[in-house]
């Protein structure tokens, strides 16, 4: 028989092979054919299927794509007639290109004058932000100008800077030289900032929670102090951290333009040896607290859940290691080591969570939101002793002052963005006529 | 404003023509379905032969899935066979797969256990084994071209026709080829089984 003959026979009965014929043995064929057939048989009967795991799972997935897609059908409405492969059954004659009709409307005129309204838009905007900022500060501040009756030209100057800069100073803040001393945003371990009050000698008397409870803990402060006396209850609160086993996880201080100093710190502090309770103890001799709010988050389960799971994966790694011992060819060399790398990344990501959960339950964070206040003046006080009238004349004069400031400022934005803007889309309208010209 | 009009008369098209999108989408997934179920195992099986490993076969099964999912909107039965279609897209993936593996293309790695079905009598499964091994060390041996023809042929269980127009080569070269291929892989049986 040539091989030719030879060939084409296998073909055919490969064929009827694969349509699930049974291709016995026959005495006519040659020994060559026959053998070949027997390999083709072999791979035909050999042939790899997916565990019903695998296809459990990809059933699943391919049901999220689906409902994933299905919703926007975006995707179907790209089978436009430009694209010339449709898809099957599509009546593609009557579909619209979404994005020619979206470049149409973004004509280029067009496009400048949205950019320019972009332009005037974000001014007057940010603008109006920082009116209503410096205009609603310098309210407060006038109302206990008045009350203290010290209503003299210089204090006016000053309400004045305050309502117009504010914007400016205002928002960014003066942050004092000193205050940054508070920033030891390093954990326990880490280096210490230098000026930090806060030092790390205290962290050593981390005593953590015990193991079967675990709480996220958390409190927020607000604390006026007296003028002059910001610097001093700030350090105090970084200590009060130290002396916890805690340490500073961030501070920001302000100044305001009357030179009332105000600023927030973040400390944590250990948890157990009820460290906690005492330390809000400490803060609460510090001035007079307006408001504090204290919570609490108990993840025991979730940790001890963790837990279980990180001892399940590890006895899985340890039998795995002894099959890997046994494994003598390299199929199951692979098979074991495939299935031993999945196992030990689920160990890392299972001790990742849990590290992540000890920290956040070992150390409580306490936020103090400090503030100075002028001594002997509230203002509540300031309302109940007079009738008002006079002070609602000089608020209503302030407040003439203040609009006719508003305008002025608004105007110094506002003028010089129109033009740019202005600018802009004269120019934008000039490419688009010049384009225009061009291609005619 | 004209354009204001033009534009609503466009927008209210756009949004007619999306219900009709909406209502094709429906058909489409069942359409796909279908293939979907036509064509898990032999592609997987396609892919199997080809990389020998279970998890990246599973792997890069569910990437041609998920990308013909993606693409079947703009398939086009009329240009091409749906096999075709997914199996250059299994093509694809697998060059994908090697590259982003830091592996050539041409290397063949042993395929491991890839069937489903374990049989519980010991002494057939030992034979079995060893066939396997047999088959595996006859499958390494064949060039690239000749493995990816077998792969088609047997894992994807695809006809010489459509392998032809897979490959862009003759209907009678891939049967050749397979032919040759079957040769080089009972050679190699042999030989292994006179050198043990």
């Amino acid at each position: 028989m040539t091989d030719d003959r030879e060939q084409q026979e296998l073909i055919d009965l490969i064929e009827r092979l694969l349509a699930g014929e049974t291709v016995a043995a026959a005495g006519d064929r040659e020994e060559e054919l026959e053998k070949l057939l027997a390999i083709a048989a072999e791979l035909n009967e050999r042939r790899p299927e997916p565990s019903a795991e695998f296809e459990e799972r990809l059933e699943a997935r391919m049901a999220g794509l689906k409902t994933a897609t299905a919703v926007t059908s975006d995707d179907t409405a790209d089978a436009s007639p430009g694209d010339g492969v449709a898809a099957p059954g599509a009546a593609t004659g009557t579909s619209i290109d979404e994005k020619s009709w979206l470049r149409a409307w973004l004509s280029m005129p067009r496009l400048a004058a949205v950019a320019a309204a972009l332009v005037i838009g974000l001014g007057v905007v940010g603008m109006g932000g920082a009116i209503i900022r410096g205009g609603y500060q310098g309210k407060t501040a006038t109302v206990s100008d008045v009350a203290s009756d010290t209503g003299t030209p210089a204090d006016d100057v000053k309400t004045l800077e305050n309502a117009t800069g504010q914007s400016a100073a205002g928002r960014s803040g003066e942050i004092a030289a000193g205050d940054t001393a508070g920033y030891a945003g390093s954990p326990p371990g880490g280096s210490a900032d230098s000026g930090s009050t806060a030092g790390i000698s205290g962290v050593d008397t981390v005593t953590p929670l015990p193991s079967t409870q675990r709480i996220i803990q958390s409190a927020d402060y607000q604390v006026e102090v007296a003028q002059g006396e910001f610097n001093d209850k700030y350090s105090q609160i970084s200590a009060i951290a130290a002396k916890y086993g805690g340490y500073v996880v961030s501070g920001d201080t302000r100044s305001s333009g009357d030179e009332l100093k105000r600023g927030s710190i973040t400390i944590r502090v250990a948890s157990g040896n009820d460290n906690f309770t005492k330390a809000q103890a400490d803060l609460e001799g510090l001035g007079n607290v307006t408001s504090r709010k204290v919570s609490g988050q108990d993840v025991t389960e979730e940790y001890v859940d963790l837990q279980s799971r990180l001892r399940n994966a590890e006895a899985q790694e340890t039998q795995m290691l002894e099959l890997m011992k046994r494994a003598q060819t390299i199929e199951e060399i692979l098979t074991v080591q495939s299935r031993l790398a999945e196992i030990q990344s689920q160990i890392e990501q299972i001790k990742g969570r849990m590290k992540y959960t000890e920290s956040r339950t070992d150390f409580a964070t306490i936020t103090v939101d400090l503030r100075e206040t002028k001594e002997g003046v509230s203002e509540t006080e300031s309302v109940g002793t007079n009738w008002g009238f006079i002070d609602s004349l000089k608020y209503a004069g302030w407040l003439a002052v203040q609009t006719l400031n508003f305008v002025i400022v608004a105007l110094a934005v506002i003028v010089p963005l129109t033009f740019m803007g202005g600018g802009l889309a004269i120019l934008f309208y000039r490419l688009a006529q010049w384009r225009r010209n061009r291609n005619k | 404003m004209a354009n204001t009009e033009e534009t609503v008369v466009r927008m209210n098209l756009l949004r007619r023509h999306k219900q009709t999108a909406g209502a094709m989408a429906a058909d489409i997934t069942s359409q796909f379905d279908e293939v979907y179920r036509a064509y898990l195992r032999p592609v997987y099986a396609f892919v199997a032969f080809r990389v020998g490993n279970r998890a990246a076969a599973e792997d890069i099964t569910a990437q041609v899935f998920e990308k013909a999912w993606r693409g079947y909107p703009r398939f086009d039965p009329r240009k091409a066979a749906i096999s075709t279609w997914l199996f250059t897209i299994a093509r694809n993936s697998l060059t994908d797969h090697y590259r982003s593996a830091g592996r050539k293309t041409d290397e063949v790695e042993l395929p491991d256990d890839l069937g489903a079905g374990a049989e519980s009598d010991p002494v057939p499964r030992l034979e079995a084994l060893e066939l396997r091994r047999e088959l595996n060390a006859a499958l390494t041996s064949l060039e690239p071209r000749e493995l990816e023809i077998v792969s088609l042929k047997f894992g994807g269980a695809m006809t010489n026709r459509d392998i032809s127009t897979l490959l862009q080569i003759s209907e009678s070269n891939v049967g050749t080829i397979l032919y040759r291929s079957l040769k080089k892989m009972k050679t190699r049986i042999e030989g292994g089984i006179k050198n043990d």
